[in-house]
């Protein structure tokens, strides 16, 4: 089933298009909620975080609007305010994530405004420039907080590979940010 | 570097992860419970199957009347025992007491009627139009319908012992039979399960004679009749591609390494209730996917449908 089919199911049978989106989604959701957990939410949160986030794109299914990506990054977004919202609620201290937003669902589907910095864009766009697989590497790294074996096992690499990889790719980034800083 | 990668990735928009996810993105999640997930956000959309709430519900309140419920019933038992002898049904009556209407069966009532699997006995037991006994509505939360069609299942172990348990002891619990509805030719996915499964499911539980009854609601399936629908009990909540599939002939299979309940049932319904219209719109407008769709709707995502391997669920905590 393709986005866009899923996306048709979940607005006019949502009962039979939730189930689904659990069940292909439930992976990356709870990736992410890791990751952005910084390794403090236990079993039990990322469970009921994860299922919050299901529920929040089912309620507001009729807002899905998938020129403006796919529904696998808007549940990434909703996950990662979800996992800063709990820890913010737990006292604990997240990544450095911009908080305070009360309509998650409305956030995620706009550009982030917060940090829509020149040097932060030009960064990302450098990563995108690397390719396959050292931007995924990068994402996985960064994004996700993988270890390097797991990215290496997830991409078919070696540990080492992906290892040599990275510094390669953090190499040609400072290389690339710094040269643009100083002609800028 | 690192500080700015980790702040620049910190807060990905929808747009920018767009551009970094890759299409077959494939993380683990060994961590979590996957059908927990699923359970809760069910629950919290108000679209939990009938009667596993309920029966959360039931099996906690249990806990405490527990003691209650035996004195009283010791009470009763004492008092009116000859009355009870006459009132209560016992387990054969259970069946004896569904009115088989032979508008609904087929002549020739099906095949394999009685299957074993893992160490279980599997029987259908027949198909029922209108409102089940009272024993049949232990884990319902809606009351019956008379206007519902139900397929009865009985299950008991090999040796005759007890094999479910209603607290939290390790085991089959009596709510860990899933049933999936299927119509010869489609592709079995939980969405058309949601889409065929009418009112719900009912148990009684006939601890006495260590057999369990699931009467499963079948009544949107009728329509199908002419085409052959068939129920399929398997482990859990219902069965999915990792479990179950269809092959280019349209027939149902198992995946090799699928250690679970594996029962197909051939349900004798009368062809003659079929209705060509009704079933149409079904396809149209559900999950029903041929072979050919099936497959190209997966190489869509670079998987290969035929050889998507078994994933087993994760254990509950």
């Amino acid at each position: 089933m393709t986005e866009l089919e899923l996306c048709h199911l979940l607005q006019t049978k949502p009962e039979n298009g939730l189930p689904v989106l659990i069940d292909r989604y439930s992976g990356l959701v709870v990736s992410v909620l890791r990751a952005k957990g910084c390794g403090l939410l236990q079993k039990e949160d990322l469970e009921e975080l994860a299922s919050d986030c299901f529920l929040c794109l089912y309620e507001q299914r009729e807002r899905i609007d998938l020129s403006k990506g796919s529904i696998a990054s808007l549940l990434c977004v909703i996950a990662q305010r979800k996992a800063v919202d709990c820890l913010r609620k737990q006292n604990r201290q997240p990544h450095s994530l911009p908080l305070g937003d009360d309509d998650i669902f409305a956030s995620a589907m706009q550009p982030d405004q917060t940090q829509a910095l020149t040097d932060r864009q030009a960064l990302l766009q450098a990563v995108r420039d690397l390719g396959h697989p050292d931007a995924e590497i990068i994402f996985r790294k960064y994004y996700l907080g993988l270890s390097h074996k797991q990215i290496g096992n997830a991409l078919g690499l070696s540990e080492n590979a992906v290892t040599k990889r990275l510094r390669r790719s953090l190499k040609k980034l400072k290389s690339k940010v710094e040269g643009e800083t100083f002609n800028g | 570097m690192d500080k700015r990668l980790y702040d620049a990735f910190a807060s990905l928009s929808q747009t920018e992860l767009d551009s970094f996810l890759p299409a077959d993105f494939e993380p683990d999640i060994d961590i979590v419970n996957t059908e927990q997930i699923r359970r809760r956000t069910l629950q919290k959309a108000g679209l939990m199957p009938a009667g596993k709430e309920a029966y959360m519900k039931k099996l906690h309140t249990k806990k405490h009347l527990k003691t209650w419920l035996v004195a009283a019933a010791l009470v009763v038992l004492i008092a009116f025992s000859a009355v009870a002898a006459v009132k209560l049904l016992p387990p054969k009556q259970m069946i004896d007491d569904l009115s088989l209407n032979p508008s609904v069966l087929a002549a020739n009532e099906g095949s394999n009627l009685e299957q074993h699997s893992n160490g279980l006995i599997f029987t259908l037991e027949g198909v029922t139009q209108g409102k089940l006994p009272e024993g049949y509505t232990f884990n319902g939360e809606r009351p019956t319908d008379d206007d519902c069609t139900y397929a009865i299942v009985s299950i008991r172990s090999e040796d005759g012992k007890p094999f479910w348990y209603t607290d939290d002891e390790s085991g089959y619990h009596a709510n860990n039979f899933g049933f999936t509805i299927l119509v010869n030719g489609f592709a079995p996915n939980p969405s058309m399960l949601m889409d065929l499964q009418h009112d719900g499911r009912y148990c009684y539980e006939d601890k006495e004679n260590n057999v369990l009854y699931w009467a499963y609601d079948i009544t949107n399936a009728l329509c199908f009749a002419d085409r052959g629908v068939m129920l399929n009990v398997c482990d859990g909540m219902c069965s999915d591609v990792s479990i179950l599939r269809i092959d280019k002939d349209g027939d149902f299979y198992f995946e090799d390494s699928y250690p679970g309940i594996r029962v197909l049932f051939d349900l004798p319904l009368n062809p003659s209730l079929a209705d060509s219209k009704k079933a149409a719109e079904w396809v149209l407008t559900g999950c029903f996917n041929t072979y050919d769709k099936i497959v190209s709707l997966f190489a869509d995502q670079g998987i290969d449908y035929d050889t998507i391997p078994y994933t087993a669920p994760e254990s509950n905590p």
